[in-house]
């Protein structure tokens, strides 16, 4: 039986959902090695290995593999990603887990797409298959999970806090439900985050509660909302934020729920296994938010060929095209904003550097890739026309900026 | 104007004896039987054609509906398997091709030393001029034409084989009495002294017509004195002479392979 497994990482603590969109459990982001064997240790095991001598205990595990960095246990160096497979292979039960396939998406809060190869890596080093792996972000993992609730609770605007330990994030969902329908998510790091020890003592839980409330008044204003969600490790417990709490409930839904970023993951990976689309496109980090096309002649036809999707991942988002330029030397995008579609951007590239030949025996191959969530880059080099016209190998490079500014 | 959208190209090149180059793509395909049709021999849609455009291309169902025509073998269809192939390579226009259509015919109904001339007339403009000389010659053993003569001994002088070019010019000039054929030898015994088939001739040109084409002499080799090549070898010399020696080896090389690929 395959196991749909969300995992919600971060340096603090790790969130795992497995085939359950009811039950997730947290741990602490650590692994430790016993010094004499091959054995290794996550979590609270980890903290108890360490203090009994037997362990070396390495910790902040996403910012050594964003730091590319190593750790030294018994003499032997080990970079992020051996410590990751070895955190992994533990999380998952692999060696206990028999021959089930596992199909796993790891949220985390910025997937660059140099972090998301090495978490890739590291989950395939791990033990699971290349094709099973999905990365995500907490504000996609945060759609998916308020997607699958019922529709009752989004038909307006959805806000949530997240609360974790020197971390307070406040999100938005909008849904639009014109002829493209779609929701647009967004996050924003609040500067008034705080240590979650505070929590420990009344006084600490009052000026946490301040805090919170300042933060939400100043977000949330007067906008009307379907529903307030709370998750992270902070909101286990809500005794302590009664003025918060107070506020955010005035005609509104709340809910809490601590896992949600691994819930929201492994609801993404069952519904991809299980064929389901998305109701709605999903704008958010992760996605590309305009369309991005090209006109091409095909049988004497002007056509329009996609190059970029609205709502496809921009990291797994890319192409290669041969054209031949019939009489043109520039080729022209046209980029469409999903949240503005009636004022589409025509942008231009030039190819006049290419050498200069009879119509027809220029042909090009054009690819593109992103650089990042709000890069496209477009490269494309000259093939010439077989041995009638040798190709020159030039390139040209450009980049298309589909921020929405 | 615009954009036309391609399939990749064939990993393994469909080779064409006939042009001697390697053909990558449906579109190059189309390219030489358009510009071409002189050189498409009635043969030319066979069994190793549709294999490669099946496998290399990845076009299964042109290659069947050409096999499924290739039956007859007459020369009718031979001409709709050719159309068959400019009509799926999305690269001419219907109209472009329309006119092909109207000009394959017409080539088939041409005498055959007309024929021939055209074919050699193709061969020069794609710079193969051995196969140029070739037909030129096939043409004038089917029937004697003075203007083909003047293109063959064009020919020879590209290949810089001037005194076959010299004896066709006298041929010419025996029979027309035409200036241009002097006009060709003048200038060969400027580029070959030895070949001076001019000589017997210089009493029926006046002095005016002389000094035009010694003037016209002159600028050419001005300009070819200025060219960009010329130039380049020319500055290597003036900059490092055992540079320039070096770079002499490989020139001469590179012009030797020219010479060959041009016969």
């Amino acid at each position: 039986m395959n196991r749909y497994i969300g995992i919600s990482l971060n340096d603090d603590y790790t969130c795992i959902c497995i085939n359950d969109k009811t039950v997730s459990r947290f741990q602490p982001t650590v692994i430790a090695k016993d010094k004499k064997e091959d054995e290794w240790t996550i979590g609270e095991d980890a903290y108890k290995a360490t203090l009994a001598g037997s362990g070396v205990i390495v910790d902040k595990l996403l910012s050594l593999l964003e730091k590319n960095g190593t750790a030294t246990i018994s003499r032997i160096k080990y970079n992020a990603v051996d410590i990751l497979a070895h955190y992994f292979h533990e999380l998952l039960g692999k060696d206990s887990g028999g021959s089930e396939d596992d199909i796993v998406a790891v949220s985390i809060r910025k997937p660059g797409r140099e972090i998301v190869n090495k978490l890739k890596e590291a989950l395939i080093r791990a033990g699971v298959h290349e094709n099973n792996i999905y990365i995500v972000s907490h504000t996609e993992s945060f759609a998916h999970f308020v997607l699958d609730q019922d529709s009752s609770l989004y038909n307006r605007m959805v806000g949530m806090f997240e609360l974790n330990n020197q971390c307070l994030y406040y999100y938005e969902m909008h849904v639009s439900r014109g002829t493209r329908r779609y929701v647009m998510v967004g996050s924003e790091a609040e500067e008034e985050a705080f240590n979650l020890d505070i929590l420990k003592t009344a006084s600490g839980g009052k000026i946490a509660d301040k805090i919170l409330s300042t933060v939400a008044e100043r977000v949330m204003s007067k906008n009307s909302y379907s529903s307030v969600f709370l998750s992270g490790r902070g909101f286990q417990d809500t005794n302590f934020a009664t003025n918060f709490m107070n506020f955010i409930c005035k005609r509104r839904r709340v809910l809490i729920e601590p896992g949600m970023f691994a819930i929201g993951a492994e609801i993404y990976v069952k519904n991809m296994a299980d064929g389901k689309n998305d109701e709605y496109m999903i704008l958010c980090d992760t996605r590309c938010n305009s369309d991005v096309s090209v006109k091409v002649l095909v049988n004497e036809k002007i056509e329009t060929l996609p190059i970029v999707r609205a709502g496809e991942s921009w990291m797994d988002t890319s192409a290669s095209y041969e054209m031949i330029l019939d009489d043109q030397d520039f080729i022209d995008f046209q980029v469409t904003s999903i949240t503005k579609p009636q004022r589409p951007l025509r942008l231009r590239m030039m190819l006049d550097t290419f050498p200069q030949r009879e119509s027809r025996t220029t042909r090009i191959r054009m690819s593109t890739e992103f650089a990042d969530a709000d890069t496209l880059r477009v490269t494309v080099k000259d093939l010439g026309f077989g041995d009638l016209f040798p190709a020159s190998d030039k390139e040209i490079v450009e980049e298309i900026d589909l921020s929405e500014k | 104007m615009g954009l036309l959208l391609c399939n990749k190209g064939a990993r393994h090149p469909f080779y064409y004896e006939k042009l001697d180059i390697d053909i990558w793509s449906i579109q190059e395909l189309s390219y030489v039987i358009y510009r071409y049709p002189v050189i498409i021999p009635s043969d030319f849609v066979d069994h190793k054609l549709t294999t490669w455009i099946r496998d290399e291309l990845s076009m299964g169902i042109l290659a069947a509906k050409l096999e499924q025509f290739m039956g007859a073998g007459d020369d009718t269809d031979q001409e709709r398997l050719l159309l068959m192939i400019l009509r799926e390579s999305n690269y001419y226009t219907q109209v472009e091709i329309s006119r092909f259509e109207s000009e394959y015919k017409k080539l088939r109904n041409i005498d055959r030393h007309v024929f021939l001339n055209m074919l050699g007339d193709t061969y020069f403009r794609m710079g193969r001029y051995g196969r140029a000389i070739e037909s030129y010659e096939e043409s004038l053993l089917a029937e004697v034409d003075t203007g083909v003569q003047m293109k063959l001994a064009g020919t020879y002088v590209t290949v810089m084989q001037f005194r076959k070019a010299a004896d066709l010019y006298e041929e010419v000039y025996v029979t027309t009495v035409s200036q241009e054929p002097l006009r060709k030898l003048y200038f060969i015994s400027k580029l070959e002294p030895s070949v001076n088939t001019i000589e017997k001739y210089l009493d029926t040109i006046d002095v005016e017509t002389l000094a035009d084409w010694e003037q016209e002499y002159d600028n050419v080799q001005a300009k070819a004195e200025h060219d960009e090549r010329a130039m380049e070898i020319f500055d290597l010399y003036q900059k490092s002479h055992s540079e320039f020696r070096e770079h002499a080896k490989i020139m001469v090389l590179k012009w030797k392979r020219e010479y060959r690929a041009k016969i």
